[in-house]
Order: C-alpha cells, then sequence, then structure tokens
C-alpha cells in the first residue's frame, strides 16, 4: 500500500523523486563505505538508477544518473567530501560510470514507457472498440451520452462529466450530467462561445488541439491557451461532427492526482468525435424518417382530398339532381314516382354516411386519438353488438359459427366492433345479395382466429397485396359503388394496434375468406371469476 | 306502423334545424304531437310550458350543456328522456344517463330507429305504473312475482343476482340498462361498483338463456354504457 503510493507520487513527481532517491540510497549506503571497495558502489548506484528508470521513465533517470554521479565522486572516491580524487584512473571509471548509468537509465526507461504506451493504447483501443459496438446499437442521443459517460467513467475515473448538446444558434442543453450543480459553469460559456466561433463554417473539426511542446505539462484543450487565467484540470471537449458542433463534453480532473496525458485527451476527443458523428447521424435519420413522413402525410392528404371530393360528391350531385327534379317535376302528383325517387336518395345518403363515417374512422387513427380501451371480452359479444347494427337483410345473410367456450380476447370493444364491420360490410357487398357470409372463430397456436368468409368472386392474386392500401379499389369494386377503398386499410389499422394482423385467403369453390389473428397476449381463457 | 290512440306530446331540442325539421315530420306523420325548442333554456321553459310525455334531447346545444338541461328537467319532470349523440362520446352519454336520461340514439339515425326507441321508452314509462308480473320476450316468459323464467314452459334455474339482472333488463326492454342502474338494482349500491363484476354475471346469463350463448341474441353490449335486452 505504502509502495504503491509512493510509487504513484514518484510518477507524478518524477523530476524531484529521481535526485530524491539517489539523495536516500547514498544516506543507506554511507555507513557501510569502508566495508565494500569504491568500484562496488558504482554498481550499487547503477542499481539505483535502473529503479530509477522503470518507475520515472527516461528522463528522470537522465537526472539521476547526474545524481549518482557526483554522489560516487563526493562520497565514496577519496577523498571524500569533495570533487577530487586521488587516483586519476578515477576520472575514467567516473566517466565510464556516467555513460553506463545514462545509457542503462534511458534503456530501461523507454522500456518501460513503451510497456505504459502498450497498455494505454490497449486500453484506449478496448474503449474505442467497445464505444464503437455499443453506439451502434443505440438509438437515443441520451442513451448515447450515457454509454460514453459510462467508458469514460470507467477508465479514467473523473470527478465528474456533463454532456451538452448545441443546436445550429450555439444554445446549448445539458444532455447529461454526473453532476448538476454547475448550471452556470462560466468555462463551459466560454469554452461554448469560443469553439463555436471556431468551428462556424468549418467542416471538419476546425478545433485540432496542438501537441504541446515537449517538458510542457499536457495541456491541450484544457484552459491552456483558450482560458489562460484557469488553472483546474477540467477537460472541455467539442463534440464535432462533419457539418457543425454538435455538443461539448466537459470532464472534471481525475480523482487521482494525476492529469490527463496528452495521448489520453486525444484518445477522449476520438471518443467525443464518435459522439458527434453519433449525433449526426441520429439527426439525419430523424429528418429523413420525417420527410418520409410528411411525404407519406401528402401523399394521404391528396388522397383523401381526391376521395373526399368523389366519394362526398358523387352522391350529393346525384341527390341535388334527384331531389330538385322531385320538387320541379310535373309528375310530382304521383306518388310512385316521388317513393321511387327517395329510394334512391336514401341509397345515395347511406353512401354518405359510410363515406364519412370511414373517414372519420381513418382520422382518429391517423392522429393517434383512437386509443385502445383494452378489456376481456367474449368475440360473439361484439359480434352481436355489430349484427345488431346491420340492416336486417344484411343480418339475415350473416351466419355466425362460433364454437361454445371461445377464450375471451382483450380489445377495444367499439374498435374491434367497427374492424369487424368493415370487413363484413366488404364481404356483404362483394358476393352475390343472397349468399351467405360466414364467421368462424378458432384457437390457434398463436393465439385466436377470426374468419369471415364469402362466396363472391374472390380477389385476383395480383390485388390481394394492395387492398390494405388506402384508397385502392379492385377490379370488382363496381359491386360497390359506395366503397372509399378505406374500409380495409382501417380494419387493417386496428388490428395493428390490437397487435393482431389480417390475411386474405380464397375460399373454396369462390371467394374469399379474412383471417384476422389476435396474438396470445390478447387471448385468455375464461375462468368462472375474472372476466375483467 | 300503428299510430297512437291519442297524441302523445314530444318535445325536441336541438339547435340544429334540419335536425327539428326531420323529427317534426317523422314524428307528426305518426300523430305525435311535436313542440320544438332550439335551445336549452326555451327547451326547459316549452317543457314547462306543454308538459311533454317525452323529450328528445340533443347534448351539444349552444346556450346550456345539455347535460346541464337533463339535470334541469329531472328536478321536477318524470317524462323519459331520448338523448341524441355523436359517436364516440360515451362519457357524455353515460353521464346523461346517469343524471335519469332514459337511452340515447346515436347521429346519423334511421326513422325506424328513432321510433323504435321512442316506442321503446314510452312503453317502459307505462309499465312502471302498470309493472306486469309477466315478461314475454321470444321463447322466455319472465315471471316477476313468482322469481321464475322459462323457456318454452321448461323452468330454467337462475341466481338471485343473475334473475336481478335479467329482470331488470327485461322491465327494461329495447331500452338500454346502464352499469349503474344494474349495481343499484342487484347490491343496493349508490356507487357504481366495477363493471367487470356485472359481466362475469350476464356472461353466465347468457349461457342459461341465449340460445347461442357465443352470439348473444337477447342480452346485447352497449360497450362503456351497459346493456339491453333486445326482443327482436
Amino acid at each position: 500500500m505504502i509502495f504503491k503510493s509512493v510509487r504513484r507520487w514518484a510518477e507524478n513527481h518524477p523530476f524531484i523523486f529521481a535526485p530524491g532517491f539517489v539523495g536516500a540510497a547514498t544516506l543507506l549506503f554511507l555507513p557501510g563505505r569502508e566495508f565494500l571497495g569504491k568500484g562496488h558502489w558504482a554498481l550499487l548506484y547503477l542499481l539505483v538508477i535502473s529503479v530509477v528508470a522503470s518507475v520515472a521513465g527516461s528522463r528522470p533517470s537522465f537526472l539521476a544518473a547526474l545524481s549518482a554521479f557526483l554522489a560516487w565522486d563526493v562520497f565514496f572516491l577519496p577523498p571524500y567530501n569533495t570533487f577530487r580524487v586521488d587516483d586519476p584512473k578515477d576520472w575514467i571509471s567516473l566517466g565510464v560510470f556516467l555513460v553506463v548509468g545514462v545509457l542503462i537509465g534511458l534503456t530501461s526507461g523507454r522500456l518501460r514507457e513503451r510497456e505504459a504506451l502498450a497498455v494505454a493504447q490497449e486500453r484506449e483501443m478496448a474503449l474505442l472498440n467497445r464505444l464503437t459496438g455499443r453506439l451502434l446499437a443505440i438509438q437515443k442521443p441520451l442513451d448515447m451520452a450515457e454509454t460514453l459517460c459510462a467508458e469514460i467513467e470507467a477508465v479514467f475515473s473523473p470527478r465528474f462529466i456533463r454532456f451538452h448538446l448545441t443546436d445550429s444558434a450555439k444554445n446549448r442543453a445539458l444532455l447529461f450530467g454526473m453532476r448538476n450543480d454547475l448550471d452556470e459553469d462560466p468555462l463551459e460559456e466560454d469554452f461554448l462561445r469560443e469553439t463555436a466561433e471556431r468551428s462556424v463554417g468549418i467542416a471538419s473539426p476546425a478545433f485540432e488541439p496542438s501537441r504541446p511542446a515537449p517538458g510542457e505539462e499536457s495541456g491541450i484543450i484544457r484552459h491552456s491557451g483558450l482560458f489562460p487565467s484557469v488553472s483546474r484540470n477540467d477537460v472541455f471537449l467539442p463534440v464535432l461532427s462533419s457539418s457543425r458542433l454538435e455538443g461539448i463534453l466537459h470532464i472534471g480532473e481525475r480523482r487521482s492526482e494525476r492529469n490527463y496525458s496528452w495521448n489520453e485527451i486525444q484518445l477522449l476527443s476520438a471518443a467525443a468525435h464518435m459522439a458527434g458523428t453519433f449525433l449526426e447521424r441520429n439527426r439525419l435519420d430523424e429528418s429523413a424518417r420525417q420527410a418520409e413522413t410528411l411525404k407519406e402525410g401528402d401523399k394521404l392528404k391528396s388522397a383523401i382530398f381526391s376521395s373526399v371530393s368523389h366519394e362526398l360528391k358523387t352522391p350529393l350531385s346525384s341527390l341535388t339532381a334527384t331531389i330538385s327534379n322531385i320538387l320541379e317535376s310535373d309528375r310530382t302528383g304521383d306518388p310512385e314516382h316521388v317513393k321511387k325517387e327517395l329510394g334512391s336518395v336514401k341509397k345515395d345518403l347511406d353512401r354518405l354516411s359510410h363515406s364519412i363515417g370511414s373517414l372519420l374512422d381513418l382520422s382518429r387513427l391517423a392522429a393517434e386519438a383512437w386509443k385502445p380501451d383494452l378489456q376481456w371480452v367474449e368475440p360473439g359479444e361484439v359480434l352481436g353488438w355489430v349484427l345488431f347494427r346491420l340492416e336486417r337483410n344484411d343480418r339475415e345473410r350473416v351466419k355466425a359459427e362460433l364454437p361454445e367456450n371461445l377464450p375471451l380476447i382483450l380489445v377495444d370493444f367499439q374498435q374491434w366492433g367497427r374492424m369487424l364491420m368493415h370487413i363484413l360490410e366488404n364481404a356483404l357487398s362483394y358476393s352475390p345479395p343472397d349468399s351467405p357470409v360466414t364467421v368462424g372463430a378458432e384457437r390457434s397456436a398463436s393465439g385466436l382466429d377470426i374468419r369471415i368468409s364469402d362466396n363472391g368472386p374472390g380477389i385476383p392474386y395480383d390485388e390481394k397485396r394492395m387492398i390494405f392500401t388506402k384508397f385502392f379499389r379492385g377490379i370488382h369494386s363496381g359491386l360497390l359503388p359506395g366503397g372509399t377503398g378505406l374500409g380495409l386499410p382501417i380494419a387493417l389499422e386496428i388490428a395493428r394496434v390490437h397487435e393482431g394482423t389480417i390475411r386474405v385467403e380464397d375460399n373454396t369453390p369462390s371467394g374469399t375468406v379474412f383471417i384476422i389473428s389476435l396474438p396470445s397476449g390478447h387471448v385468455r381463457e375464461e375462468t368462472e371469476d375474472d372476466l375483467s | 306502423m300503428s299510430s297512437p290512440e291519442r297524441s302523445i306530446r314530444i318535445l325536441v331540442i336541438d339547435d340544429e334545424e334540419s335536425i327539428r325539421r326531420a323529427l317534426q315530420s317523422i314524428l307528426s306523420l305518426r300523430k305525435y304531437d311535436v313542440t320544438l325548442a332550439s335551445g336549452g333554456a326555451e327547451g326547459i321553459e316549452k317543457a314547462i310550458e306543454t308538459n311533454p310525455e317525452l323529450v328528445i334531447l340533443d347534448l351539444s346545444l349552444p346556450d346550456m350543456d345539455g347535460l346541464d338541461v337533463c339535470r334541469e328537467l329531472r328536478t321536477w319532470m318524470n317524462s323519459p328522456i331520448l338523448i341524441l349523440s355523436v359517436r364516440g362520446n360515451e362519457s357524455d352519454k353515460v353521464q346523461a344517463l346517469d343524471l335519469g336520461a332514459d337511452d340515447y340514439l346515436t347521429k346519423p339515425f334511421q326513422a325506424g330507429e328513432l321510433l323504435a326507441r321512442i316506442r321503446a321508452i314510452l312503453r317502459r314509462a307505462e309499465s312502471r305504473i302498470i309493472q306486469p308480473p309477466e315478461i314475454v320476450a321470444g321463447d322466455l316468459t319472465i315471471n316477476l312475482a313468482k322469481r321464475q323464467l322459462l323457456r318454452k314452459e321448461q323452468e330454467i334455474s337462475l341466481t338471485r343476482t343473475e334473475f336481478e339482472i335479467l329482470s331488470l333488463l327485461a322491465q327494461n326492454i329495447d331500452c338500454v340498462v346502464t352499469y349503474r342502474m344494474l349495481s343499484e338494482r342487484i347490491w343496493d349500491d349508490r356507487e357504481e361498483r366495477d363493471p367487470s363484476l356485472l359481466r362475469v354475471h350476464v356472461s353466465n346469463l347468457r349461457k342459461k338463456i341465449e340460445p347461442d350463448p357465443s352470439l348473444p341474441r337477447y342480452i346485447h353490449t352497449e360497450p362503456g354504457v351497459g346493456f339491453r335486452f333486445s326482443s327482436q
């Protein structure tokens, strides 16, 4: 423990340690001066130089060699306590000693430095590797900042880390901070201003810190040059991407006394750079998504517009024509004629009402204003509610073949009902007027399947993929003049918010089967007392 | 369609002129005596003036909240109130029913639907005074006095709760019965209980009385509101 702290102190103050260690060794050697020959002490001093070199590196060992040279001369070569030597041959020994001492120091110091460098490089590579891997799997800037800060924390143990995001107007917002009492840190403000000014209009990292001159303590962005009056050892790094300053990273000084080395600051710079690239990619992804949504929205809007004008205007014009005809006709006295005309008025109105209902469903689903209110219900309960709402002759065509003891389903009653309604109306409209439409249900491996089958003309193979596209009208759409091409997309959207799917298959001998599948999370066997 | 023997007075409170006109025409044709009001205050005034036997009330009025009109009318009037609402506004519907409205109709509606609803709530208002001891619906005969349920002469045994639910639903045949009405009847609760418990009982009841329990024919669910016993 003591050895460790001495060693750490020596690493941090190498130029005091080197002469100090030689001095201490001399004090230790002095009492035994007469026991060994003067040459033996030279060997012991070489040992001392090696120790200094291995602890403090090559430059301090040079100082140690010089100190040892003097100490040997003064204390161990007679006459003692002077620089003079009695035997002129000792000058040769002294000269050789100095050269060997310096060489030993330089060699073992270099070895030590290379080893330390290798360890640090390995650690840094590992850090960058881990960061690359982890950032790839992350979507949100906050998660990125947390990951980055956690990695930096694990390797460097700084007192704190603060990650600020900046926008293009140079405003900053704290994204992630291990310390929050720094909200008005003048350093951060200054740094941001400085960095922001320098990075204007420059497409590559503008803030390349220059390598410090040899001997100078490793301070790069860390206040040197930027804030000469500040003596803190915090590191400020710009988080740059190829297009702009994305943020700033403020890393507090280390918990240990050691400062950040040049290599370490380079490493932190690289990490900040990765963060910048991440943020830029994230921003670009986001705007690409938004553009896609906008494009989709525009397409939908124009489709809704054309559908609204077509689906609402057609029955309206026909209504206007029919009614003005009744009003102006000479035959208004004929009740049979009026009744016939009114029959078509009713048809137009039904069509209008249907179109408006579908458009309302769609806009509520699109605006996500229709949050499902999930509850456990019996499948037949919903079907009963739907059938109750159909016209009598339509209702009589629907054959419900639900087995007994079906499981409960977790759905929004009304939405689920609307979904069944859209598919049933579709099936009823696209099959001959007297043919039945069958509703069945069965447990499947993944949950529950509800099957709605008709005996209509069926859906051509290449249309099957299209029928769930908004406003698509199939080849047989003439059978349903009031259709908006919205019923099935709405049904699919409702199934989707229930984590379910709708697929379409051919019925035998003809017709179509719509299969609505609910996953097992939405299906549960009924028990006596837990219908909730 | 049979016309009522004497003119029944109906007050229509709706701010939409076209709806008022349509209701006037549908109801007058069936010999109902129709009074129209275009706002809440006017509606309450006309109600005091004409003492209607049925009020048709739109919930969205320009001058007053339809719910307040309903509350106000219920302070002195016993005649049934039929609410007109738009799709998707369940909470208003339920609130109005809890305030004493009798049933609701969602716009747009067919004339047939409206007339059936009116007949059902008028019949119910009448049966509240006369209280028939026996109610027949489809192949079911519910004897309230003997607390007995028969299907084609065959007795079906029900638990006390199931019988209470069935009798309340049958007494309000074709009219909506809210969760609150049911819990008041069964548990004598002022507080509305969790509807899920009621749903368990109704589910069990369906298994006993429905010809096909997987597809209810008698007891229909009104999502978010309650149940309706259908005579159709």
